[in-house]
């Protein structure tokens, strides 16, 4: 039995669903924290799905659902490991086939840059589209990007100097 | 194209997605959600609206003896064979359907309005209606945003009175706790800030904790008033509510999450130059 909207529902989940993870696991670094998190908003995306899929931008709407449950999920972690006294912020490892000297600088923006340049670069979000996602103009999402290029482009070049510079 | 932009867009490529579950598993967790929303009663924090910062609590929609809505009819009859008729004038099909099933009743609705607002019903709210027979649901407009030039908006008070709306046009109303949507017709405001013991945080909070269960007040909205282009969702320490705060063309916004304990106090709302125009509560 299919209900109303599943099919249309499944092919939207199937379409957007590795953008979105990638962009999470990006993020926050942290491969099961991204797949939960997409899984969450995507199921409280067919909750509503009545709702949702009348909406000017579903996908939108899940990016951003799936973008606060990464950070509840952070933030408990946080909590977590600050009471049972572990360090915080495990660092997480640059998956194979990916530029480990990039996958560290983006880890080391600040967390709202980081949120742009991945929505925009690894989402491919339109810069209208990152703002909408993280609920702020098209405008601060664009000076954003500007900040988080800059800072991207000096960690890079630092890492290339002392590279060249190491015997 | 810049090198660092191409680099991004190469290490998105590089990345292996994790496994995602089936978009059948996906779907049947959110069938689950939403039959467990359907049957709990909850507790609610929402805002904006006449009164200010609101912190509410829908009535319990599963135990029959209270309404869903706070309208004083019973749901239940004295002939174990038939069922007062719930109003469910004011909902969306979707809505009023698990609330109508659950007596018994059959609903029959136009196809595809699940999520019309029901402008009138056939019985009448409160008639008893033999368990099986339909109760018969007129729709209205589909393109109409929900509440704005709406029916009478109720709700209960944290402390028992039932709150009233006449002009559902300016403030509509709506709110979801966790995994947990409230139609507008359940929540109730409204803790003046200053007027009960109980300020909206301390409220909030409260609320909140009576349903270890669920999360937190997830998502919030409201409509903005004439005049009104842009609001702000503002804490009493001064940080602004950003994230998620959208504005629809409807000119309903919405906001998530609301964290307990992470609720704005204060809604203010500004018109196309950015000035104030309201706020709620307003400045005592």
């Amino acid at each position: 039995l299919v209900e109303p909207g599943g099919i249309e529902f499944s092919r939207w989940y199937t379409d957007e669903r590795d953008r979105l993870v990638r962009s999470l696991l990006v993020i926050g670094g942290d491969p099961e924290g991204a797949r939960d998190a997409v899984a969450e908003a995507f199921s409280r995306a067919y909750e509503r799905w009545g709702r949702v899929s009348a909406m000017a931008s579903p996908t939108g709407w899940v990016y951003r659902v799936a973008l606060n449950e990464l950070r509840r999920r952070e933030r408990r972690r946080r909590i977590e490991s600050r009471l049972l006294g572990r360090r915080s912020s495990p660092q997480h490892a640059a998956p194979p086939d990916v530029d480990p000297e990039l996958w560290l600088a983006v880890a080391a923006l600040p967390a709202r840059e980081r949120e742009v340049i991945v929505l925009r670069y690894v989402a491919d979000l339109r810069e209208r589209e990152v703002g909408a996602a993280l609920g702020i103009s098209e405008g601060a999402a664009s000076a954003a990007l500007v900040s988080a290029r800059r800072r991207l482009a000096r960690a890079l070049d630092a890492s290339d100097e002392k590279e060249a510079s190491a015997p | 194209m810049t090198s660092i932009e191409q680099r991004l867009q190469d290490l998105g490529g590089a990345v292996a997605p994790p496994p995602l579950p089936t978009a059948g598993a996906v779907m049947r967790r959110g069938r689950q959600r939403r039959a467990r929303r359907r049957g709990a009663g909850l507790a609610v924090l929402a805002l904006a609206g006449t009164g200010g910062v609101l912190a509410v609590r829908a009535v319990n929609a599963d135990d029959g003896t209270r309404p869903i809505r706070t309208s004083g009819r019973s749901t239940t009859t004295d002939d174990p064979a038939t069922r007062a008729v719930p109003d469910v004038r004011g909902m969306t099909v979707q809505e009023a359907r698990p609330l109508i099933e659950r007596l018994g009743l059959a609903v029959s609705a136009p196809s595809g309005s699940d999520l019309g607002e029901i402008v009138a019903q056939d019985p009448a709210p409160g008639t008893p209606l033999h368990v099986g027979r339909p109760v018969t649901l007129q729709v209205a407009d589909l393109d109409r945003p929900r509440n704005v030039d709406g029916p009478v908006i109720r709700g209960q008070l944290l402390d028992g009175r039932t709150w009233t709306v006449g002009d559902s046009s300016r403030h509509g109303l709506c709110a979801t706790l966790g995994s947990t949507d409230v139609g507008c017709d359940d929540i109730g405001p409204v803790i003046a800030p200053g007027a009960d013991p109980a300020t909206p945080r301390a409220a909030a909070d409260a609320t909140g904790s009576n349903y270890p269960g669920e999360e937190a007040c997830s998502l919030v909205y409201a409509f903005l008033p004439p005049g009104a282009e842009n609001v702000e969702l503002a804490h009493d320490d001064g940080r602004t509510v950003t994230d998620g705060l959208v504005v629809e063309p409807t000119r309903r916004f919405w906001a998530m999450p609301v964290q307990p304990g992470d609720n704005p106090e204060t809604v203010i709302y500004r018109d196309a130059t950015g000035a104030e125009i309201a706020r709620f509560p307003e400045r005592g």
